[in-house]
């Protein structure tokens, strides 16, 4: 050896001291979610449980009584004013098709004699049968449910009716950012640009609120419906621009503003094995030709990696979906990357799964069917989006968007060749007391591989989120 | 040995039991008073067979049979306190299926048992060990554990403060068996910033407190120390006459000089005559000095700055501790002792000393998006460029000049460069990008001694004053990540040599698990990089069952 004895001392007394000092600055914090998945799953499990996990979890009983005051509104004043802002209430405008289809239980073997093809989009149609090859999801009982008027926070619809007509378009139809003041921006679409300002609405979304904490569990499923993946991940969003709901209102801070960010994400993985303690953090900004940052730390290499903003085509940990797919629909709206020709080609009724009250929505463990969801008239825009870049995984997408909250409930994405490739439908839960939605059920299904993908959430206001849950501190503190 | 047999039956009852466990609902996700815990592992079984024939140094057919099992948990006693631990068990049952092979005893192979039949060394059951504390700005984690810095893949630059366990070769490596984790505490604080440039910043700070000093457990010399993957290298004194008679016997060719003329020694025709035979180069007899535990020679300090600016990220780094690997020579004065082994071969056995020597790193890297790479035809995903570089201050080196072999300090630069970049290509696979990663390697040793010297870096790396080596990566995946071949090779430029693996890896779901793959070797200059593993030309395959 060739010992230098007389450093080694100080510095071991300097890293202690400094290990010290950071033991003993521990600020008091309140804590950010009061649940686990180990407690989730004792309350809902993904198959055969109709357990309605909101109302035996309600959020007010996992978060604290603050936070819970916090993000929530006077019911009865926000759906009025929600009601203003986009002009009817769903109720007052559905039931004209098929008006003898009426709220109650139906069996598939009933679907030939009752015009439920005339009210359904086709591919629920069919999927209104007993559980078969090649994906999970269909429904051989479906109960109709009274169409129920649905509305955004106080905060949301007060900001979507004092902004409309704020936000300007240019001759193509895409926004001027810096316009857009907060809330949906084109509450009431209209004119030649109706179908973008459909997908602008979307796009300025506040499904999962301002701040949320989303557990998810998720199961793959090969084409003879047998279980091939099983994930858990926690999910921690952040909206950065617009914010109604939580402080700080509008941006964030100075820097969201000046750099024009637009939402930060965090992810936890924790199962299966492969995939455990694995963070992301994804920083998205409002500029259409700006790349997001991808920061992974990646447990099989235990370091924290960039990896690229662009790379949005590939499935995710193999599911059959894209970072494009997400949300059902989570590309940027630009007229130089991958643009559309955006047109709406439907504006009518559908019978469709839109919605849950209290989570009750579960998985048939041998059908795999799909049961207990509600199925609702909701009026509906069918919005066609034609791709301009051949290079582009897809040709086209065939988006279903609720007219009453623009919330995407169904979409079909093509290949360049005009094959089905990937369908994926969303079932939100509604909570009337925060006038928000969140993720419930999520089903996107790979019609030329044939495989499907179920991701099943519950979602918790998490207003105290900073900066910190997003940061390089982060993918340390929760990476394996 | 029975014992350790006995042991091995224990382990997989055990391991047995856990997949029982695993296809009844055994819980993965447990509530323990409130607190989550995770439990997670898997079992496994690989083999590999040699491509390379019936060599001196590798068996034909089967090579090895390596079964691991691994459980790994977590706990969070408090949202802000989380315990991990993980620990594994792995045997090659090869030993046991070779008990009594002929070639398998005579190439001494069966010797190697003490080194890898078993892995029964505390540090390697127990594998990671760690608390992690979050509190206000710092993350703190303390216990056996891995560190690893750099943006580099394979080949270590920065990234040098846990030791490898390099004794299995090349074959499926992963990263559970290959690199070890030590006893560490590493503190990090990230302050606060409040700048639209720098969007984030932190300070890491690295303790090794030499509780355990556990260094890289290298590929050895000789069968009955390195079994398989020992590397094939002509001794130094080759070759050698076998004289017959009572006498010296084993001689060097260079030697038989010195050997006194008849009627005291052989006759010169005789000596003529004799077949010279090759010698390979045998266990090395090595005394290394390393720090005994807790002594502060051994203590390791690191200090890493980490920053986001805009959409790059840097880091600065600092290292002052231990090399894992040490630096070598032969004693003085003391020839090897030279033997044959039963199936024929001459080994050449040195005596060798050493000493792990200190490290003094400062580096830097850096990883940014290359948006202007960005093309629509290929995928339309702008590639990541990984930069990685350390100064190694008074780095020490082997230095051989002739018969005269000393430790030497230089200063010496490495560098390295990579992308990350996804391409797609419909005509292979229309629905998946490829992943290619190629990286460049290059490290200078600054004052290099001449051309007449050979320098070797601690591990016995042949050095010149200028190494280039390269490397490519190439995936991708079919059918939802079901199927996922990839190819990798590794280029030494500076000794004409490669090693590549291709391998397939099939998932039947997130359980089952099934790789196959090949290993291969090649080198044009004799003795040096790759071309010690010239004869280890293998496939293998692992089955793998999971438990999540």
């Amino acid at each position: 050896m060739n010992p230098n004895p007389k450093i080694k001392p100080r510095l071991l007394i300097l890293c202690l001291s400094i290990l010290l000092c950071f033991a003993g600055n521990v600020p008091a914090e309140e804590p950010k979610v009061n649940i686990s998945f180990a407690e989730l799953m004792q309350h809902k499990q993904v198959y055969d449980d109709t357990t309605p996990i909101y109302e035996k979890l309600p959020v007010k009983d996992v978060v604290t009584p603050k936070v819970y005051a916090s993000v929530t509104f006077d019911a009865t004043a926000s759906s009025e004013k929600w009601a203003q802002a986009v002009g009817f209430k769903a109720p007052d405008i559905v039931g004209k098709i098929a008006p003898q289809i009426k709220p109650g239980e139906y069996s598939y073997d009933q679907k030939e004699s009752l015009p439920f093809k005339e009210l359904m989009i086709p591919d629920h149609y069919a999927r209104f049968a007993p559980g078969a090859p090649p994906h999970i999801g269909n429904f051989s009982k479906i109960k109709v449910v009274p169409t129920r008027q649905y509305y955004w926070a106080l905060p949301i619809a007060k900001a979507s009716l004092e902004n409309s007509g704020k936000t300007q378009q240019d001759g193509k139809g895409y926004i001027k950012d810096e316009t857009y003041k907060g809330g949906y921006p084109f509450p009431k679409p209209s004119g030649k640009f109706k179908a973008i300002q459909v997908m602008y609405n979307w796009e300025k979304r506040y499904t999962q609120a301002d701040n949320y904490t989303l557990y998810t569990q998720s199961k793959g499923f090969d084409k003879n419906l047998n279980e091939d993946f099983s994930g858990l991940v926690t999910v921690n969003y952040m909206r950065l621009q617009g914010r109604l709901l939580s402080e700080p209102f509008g941006w964030y801070d100075d820097r969201a503003r000046e750099r024009g960010e637009l939402t930060s994400t965090s992810s936890f993985s924790e199962a299966p094995r492969d995939l455990y303690g694995n963070v992301l953090s994804l920083q998205s900004y409002v500029a259409p030709d700006q790349d997001n940052m991808f920061l992974m730390y990646i447990n099989g290499l235990r370091r924290a990696r960039k990896l690229s903003g662009s790379d949005t085509q590939d499935p995710m940990g193999g599911q059959d979906l894209i970072y494009e797919d997400a949300d059902g629909f989570n590309q940027k709206i630009s007229p130089d990357r991958y643009p559309y020709i955006y047109e709406v080609v439907g504006e009518r009724e559908f019978l469709i799964p839109a919605y849950t009250l209290d989570g009750a929505t579960t998985i048939d463990s041998k059908t795999k069917e799909f049961a207990n969801f509600e199925f609702e008239r909701r009026p509906l825009y069918v919005l066609k989006l034609t791709q301009q870049d051949e290079n582009f995984v897809y040709g086209q997408r065939t988006i279903y968007v609720d007219k009453e909250t623009f919330i995407i409930l169904y979409t079909e994405a093509y290949d360049q060749k005009g094959n089905l490739y990937r369908t994926i439908n969303q079932n939100f839960a509604f909570f009337p007391e925060q006038g928000m939605f969140i993720m419930n059920d999520f089903l996107a299904r790979d019609h030329l591989d044939l495989h499907s993908t179920y991701i099943k959430s519950y979602g918790v206001p998490a207003p105290n989120l900073t900066r910190d849950d997003f940061s390089l501190k982060e993918l340390a503190k929760r990476g394996k | 040995m029975k014992g350790k047999r006995m042991l091995v039956n224990l382990v997989t009852a055990v391991a047995l039991g856990l997949f029982v466990f695993a296809n009844t609902g055994f819980a993965k996700v447990l509530d323990l008073g409130g607190n989550q815990m995770n439990l997670f592992g898997y079992i496994s079984q690989g083999a590999s067979y040699s491509l390379a024939g019936d060599k001196p140094d590798n068996e034909e057919g089967l090579n090895s049979a390596i079964f691991t099992a691994f459980i790994e948990a977590d706990y969070y006693p408090t949202d802000d306190l989380k315990l991990f631990g993980s620990a594994k068990f792995t045997s090659d049952w090869i030993y046991a299926l070779k008990d009594s092979d002929t070639s398998w005893i005579d190439k001494e192979f069966d010797r190697s048992s003490d080194n890898q039949e078993f892995d029964d060394e505390y540090w390697q059951m127990i594998n990671e060990l760690h608390a992690t504390w979050s509190t206000g700005n710092a993350v703190i984690r303390v216990g056996k554990q891995v560190v690893a810095w750099g943006e580099m893949d394979g080949n270590r630059i920065m990234d040098q403060i846990n030791p490898l366990d390099q004794r299995r070769g090349f074959a499926d490596v992963e990263f559970e068996s290959s690199i070890i984790p030590i006893w560490l505490a590493k503190a990090e604080y990230y302050p606060e910033i409040d700048s639209e440039n720098i969007l984030d910043f932190g300070i890491e700070m690295i303790f090794n407190p030499n509780a355990d000093f556990i260094p890289t457990q290298q590929t050895q010399f000789g069968n009955e120390e390195g079994s398989i993957w020992t590397p094939n290298m002509d001794a130094v004194f080759s070759p050698y006459v076998d004289i017959p008679g009572p006498g010296p016997g084993l001689v060097p060719e260079m030697a038989l000089g010195m050997l006194p003329p008849p009627p005291m020694g052989p006759p010169p025709a005789l000596l003529a005559g004799l077949p010279r035979e090759k010698a390979v180069m045998g266990k090395q007899w090595a005394d290394i000095s390393e720090p005994d535990e807790w002594d502060p020679d051994g203590f390791e300090y690191g200090l890493r700055i980490k920053t986001l600016i805009g959409n790059t990220m840097f880091t600065v780094n600092a290292f002052y501790g231990l090399d894992n690997l040490p630096v070598t020579k032969a004693v003085a004065g003391v020839l090897p002792t030279v033997r044959r082994r039963a199936d024929g071969t001459i080994v050449e056995e040195p005596l060798m000393e050493g000493y792990y020597p200190r490290q003094r790193l400062l580096g830097l890297t850096m990883a940014t998006d290359l948006e202007s790479l960005r093309l629509s035809a290929l995928g339309g995903v702008s590639p990541i460029l990984r930069v990685e570089a350390v100064y190694g201050y008074h780095s020490a080196y082997t230095k051989i000049l002739g018969p005269v072999q000393t430790f030497e300090e230089y200063n010496d630069l490495k560098w390295g460069v990579g992308l990350d970049w996804k391409v797609k290509i419909p005509v292979l696979n229309s629905k998946n990008s490829f992943t290619v990663s190629p990286q460049f390697f290059h490290t200078h040793v600054f004052g290099f001694p001449g051309s007449d010297a050979i320098l070797l870096a601690p591990g016995g790396t042949g050095t010149e004053e200028d190494n280039f080596s390269g490397s490519l990566m190439i995936g991708t995946q079919y059918l939802h990540g079901k199927i996922m071949p990839s190819f990798f090779i590794l280029q030494d430029f500076t000794n004409k040599a490669y090693f590549m693996r291709p391998q397939i890896v099939y998932s039947y779901d997130d359980n089952i698990q099934f790789s196959v793959g090949a290993v291969i070797f090649s080198g044009q200059e004799d003795n040096k990089s790759f071309d010690l593993f010239d004869n280890k030309d293998q496939v293998f395959c692992k089955l793998t069952y999971k438990f999540n």
